[in-house]
């Protein structure tokens, strides 16, 4: 589904990606954990097309109608209608635009896309309860201004409510799992885990090993210093809890 | 002027309890109110409208006032409409708001063609209170003036203005706030969206009076700039003689946040319709403090394409 060849990138002429190689098939979960600044959010980022970054060397391949694509070109929002979707490390305040307006719209757009029907707001409203519920999120954040004066937690769960919506083929999830508590995490990782099919693929940006036990991840990698330097199964994950980084970066 | 009247916007026709003024004068067969009808006795919950049209190309003056009397409460809303360039249209509007009576006014230039001048000159008495919506939707010559006189002890203003241009669009708001009695107070708010090659200019006077102590107001100008050759001119200003007041004023200029366009573009909607979307965000805090549903209905057609 993603294939990602020798990926170089910078920002403000300061190089963070140096060379990342990693092949993600339908169906499969990856966790990429690594120490703060290796570079996560970086490589989420220009998987979503985030207009700061910018490529430098290697490829970024996406399986689009069955066929592997060069994303370069594409858009955030082409990206996004072609079914990959960036759970935000730190979501976005926007004051002034409700919640449910913002959703809509986005549901709407990729309806349209897909060439099936939108919704009026009465049915959106409807497809949405039981997701709200499922996340034991209240109705009022509908009405509220998207992630304003949300707490660290409540804007999370916002990121799993847009992925249902969605339904991505490929979620980027950074750090989805920081700032939840225990029944937060349980819920989200639901969430995560109703959406996991033959057909879609999820990447976990995360610190916690915790997380992996709700979610298992097929591949555990390592990021440090813009480059995959060690993969494993989720034993690579409990190996870093018990003993830190130290151990692989220093080889 | 019946086939005039044609080529005028059917949708604020349906206004009710409406005092049109065609083209500089007041046009008794398309009001229905009267004149003497802008002198509040009694307090309305309905609103009154105001509607300036100008449809010819020359010079029209007009003046026309409005007095809420004693504890009296109404809503006035204003309506500026032209669909002349070559015409010029100056207009007054003076307000007296007496004691412990409340104005509700909404100001509305809608798209604007030819030169619009309009002056506001509003007096407050004590424990009155003034609140002001202003509605600036462009115009290639617009300037507004509005002076606010807080002359009785616990007067209050407040006026939340936006202010959004286009293209080659120059717009001129200048507003002063005069504090002439102790223990008034007043809040401003003006946003501006600049795009193409607009100019905006803003000048914000607060002016405090040595026995207006005890005075409280805040002055705020937020303008963000939509392209490279839009321009903002920003002036707040404070006159202070009383030694005991509370005062606040700022100005800030910005762009797009980019980090809010990603989040959006990255949920799949696209930039040009992602950008609307957080500039009717920011329209937004102004316009949800129009109160009269009425004119909500007819802004929200001209919202989408200039607010
Ligand atoms: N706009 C920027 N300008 C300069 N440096 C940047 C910029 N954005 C990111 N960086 C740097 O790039 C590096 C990688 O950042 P990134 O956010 O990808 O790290 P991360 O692995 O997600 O870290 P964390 O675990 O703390 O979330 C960091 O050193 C960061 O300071
Ligand atoms: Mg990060």
């Amino acid at each position: 589904m993603l294939e990602i060849k020798n990926l170089h990138a910078k920002i403000d002429d300061k190089e963070i990606l140096r060379g990342i190689n990693l092949k993600v098939n339908a169906g499969e979960v990856h966790a990429i954990m690594g120490p703060n600044g290796s570079g996560k959010s970086t490589l989420s980022k220009i998987l979503a097309g985030h207009p700061a970054y910018e490529k430098t060397e290697g490829e970024v391949l996406y399986q689009i109608n069955g066929k592997y694509k060069s994303i370069d070109e594409l858009e955030p929002s082409q990206r996004a209608k072609e079914g990959i979707f960036l759970g935000f490390q730190y979501p976005v305040e926007i004051p002034g635009v409700s919640n449910i307006s913002f959703l809509m719209t986005a549901f709407n757009e990729l309806c349209e896309a897909q060439g099936v029907e939108t919704m009026k707001e009465e049915e959106f409203r409807k497809y949405l309860k039981p997701k709200l519920m499922s996340l034991d999120m209240n109705e009022s954040f509908l009405e509220r201004s998207v992630n304003e004066g949300f707490s660290g937690g409540e804007k999370k769960k916002n990121e799993i409510l847009q992925m249902m919506v969605l339904n991505p083929r490929l979620s980027l999830l950074d750090e989805t799992d920081s700032g939840l508590d225990v029944d937060a995490l349980r819920i989200v990782a639901q969430g995560v885990n109703t959406l996991k099919s033959k057909r879609n693929a999820t990447i976990l940006v995360t610190h916690y090993q915790r997380l992996l036990n709700y979610i298992q991840p097929d591949f555990v990698h390592i990021l440090y210093q813009g480059k995959i330097v060690k993969s494993g199964d989720k034993n690579l994950a409990l190996e870093v809890e018990e003993k830190g980084y130290d151990w692989i970066t220093k080889q | 002027m019946r086939m005039m009247f044609q080529e005028l916007p059917e949708y604020l026709f349906e206004l009710k309890n409406k005092v049109v003024f065609f083209n500089g004068d007041y046009s008794p067969e398309m009001s229905d109110l009267k004149l003497q009808d802008l002198e509040i006795k009694q307090s309305r919950t309905d609103a009154i409208n105001l509607l300036h049209f100008n449809q010819e190309s020359q010079i029209h003056e007009m003046a026309v006032s409005v007095v809420v009397r004693s504890g009296c409460k109404a809503i006035i809303n204003e309506i500026h409409f032209s669909i002349d360039h070559h015409s010029e249209h100056h207009s007054l509007t003076q307000i007296l708001v007496e004691n412990g009576a409340k104005l509700t006014h909404h100001q509305v230039i809608a798209p604007y063609q030819g030169k619009k001048n309009h002056k506001a000159h509003v007096e407050v008495f004590e424990q009155g209170q003034y609140q002001s919506v202003l509605l600036d939707m462009g115009g290639n010559d617009i300037r507004v003036e509005e002076t606010i006189e807080l002359k009785g002890p616990h007067a209050n203003n407040q006026i939340d203005g936006l202010i959004r241009l286009k293209n080659q669009e120059r717009s001129e708001h200048i507003i002063q706030v005069n504090h002439l009695a102790p223990e008034t107070t007043s809040q401003q708010k003006y946003k501006t969206m600049v795009d193409n090659e607009s100019r905006a200019h803003f000048t914000g006077k607060i002016y405090i009076a040595k026995v207006a102590q005890k005075s409280d107001s805040a002055l705020m100008n937020k303008n963000l700039l939509l392209a490279k050759k839009s321009h903002v001119l920003s002036l707040p200003q404070l006159e202070i003689f009383a030694d005991d007041v509370k005062c606040s004023h700022g100005s800030t200029t910005g762009q797009l946040n980019q980090e809010e366009l990603f989040y959006l573009e990255a949920r799949g909607i696209p930039k040009q319709q992602a950008q609307e979307m957080l500039l009717s965000g920011y329209s937004s805090e102004i316009i949800n403090k129009i109160t009269d549903a009425d004119l909500l209905k007819i802004l929200t057609p001209l919202s989408r394409t200039h607010l």
